[in-house]
């Protein structure tokens, strides 16, 4: 779901670690666990692998130690802020086949990933512009569907614009909800830089608010362990 | 279909799109998603040839930005 499903959809992250969304019940964490150990993955900060951690939305981090995957870094995760439960993502997931050797990735369906990249860190904010602007490029007829979640998540002024002039029938209908629509239907893209920028303010300030009581929760464990 | 259209028209938004992300970002963006895959693992073997580190980049932004490096 991280770095290299940005990658995947057309952004780009350096990103060391590999991020993965995990069902978080008794089963997929029995064959989890079976994974991780044959990966001689050891967790490496609190908290600990509890399935009540996962579900509260904390992170789990792990440290490869067999051979063939020496000192990779394992992010597990179960529950993303605004963003809907596992199943669903599970539903919406995408899989990717990538050419020549077979393999196949699967990751968050784009709509999915673009809303779990709405966190505090500046570094998130350009990839979703990123996203938006390769999917935009790659699609030549876009449904409906498509055409929503673009005027909807798209993040670059001179694109949003043009959404708004050639579909403007969808772009009125969500004007009262997107300020960033409603300026882009005037034309002036001045102030539709300014409604992303509020857009963006207001999602982080969300996100902090979301993770303050489990960064106090983290803390605590954190001194339990090295008191 | 996207249709070309006078001010916003799609030559001109690919233009504008251009200037500001640069030509290096519209090819990557016209690469395919293998393509991209592909070239972002030759920069990981030249990153862990120079001696790499796979620990995450410090990032006080992040909620996690207490794990040991």
């Amino acid at each position: 779901m991280g770095g290299q499903a940005c990658i995947l959809y057309g952004a780009a992250e350096f990103s060391r670690d590999s991020d993965f969304v995990v069902l978080a019940d008794n089963d997929n964490l029995g064959v989890l666990k079976s994974v991780l150990l044959e990966l001689q993955a050891e967790v490496i900060a609190v908290p600990p692998f509890k399935m009540q951690y996962l579900k509260k939305g904390h992170a789990i981090h792990f440290r490869c130690q067999h051979p063939d995957a020496a000192g990779i870094r394992i992010d597990l995760m179960s529950v993303l802020r605004g963003v809907d439960p596992f199943e669903a993502l599970w539903s919406r997931r995408q899989t990717i086949h990538l050419e020549g050797g077979g393999e196949r990735v699967l990751v968050l369906s784009l709509p999915d990933l673009v809303r779990a990249k709405k966190t505090q860190r500046d570094k998130d904010w350009p990839m979703i512009r990123r996203l938006i602007e390769a999917d935009y490029l790659a699609t030549v007829n876009p449904g409906c569907e498509k055409i929503i979640f673009w005027l909807r998540e798209c993040r670059t002024p001179e694109i949003l614009a043009r959404l708004c002039q050639i579909y403007a029938d969808q772009a009125h209908g969500m004007a009262a909800t997107r300020p960033a629509v409603a300026d882009a239907l005037s034309g002036d893209l001045d102030k539709v830089a300014l409604s992303l920028f509020q857009e963006e303010v207001e999602q982080r300030r969300d996100d902090m608010a979301y993770w303050k009581p489990l960064r106090q929760e983290l803390e605590l464990l954190r001194h339990a362990r090295d008191p | 279909m996207k249709q070309a259209n006078d001010i916003y028209s799609e030559r001109n938004v690919l233009e504008q799109l251009t200037a500001a992300v640069g030509d290096e970002w519209m090819e990557w963006y016209r690469m395919t998603p293998t393509e991209r895959w592909d070239a972002s693992g030759q920069l990981w073997e030249v990153y862990i040839a120079m001696g790499g580190s796979l620990d995450p980049e410090p990032d006080t932004q992040s909620p996690f930005h207490f794990l040991p490096s």
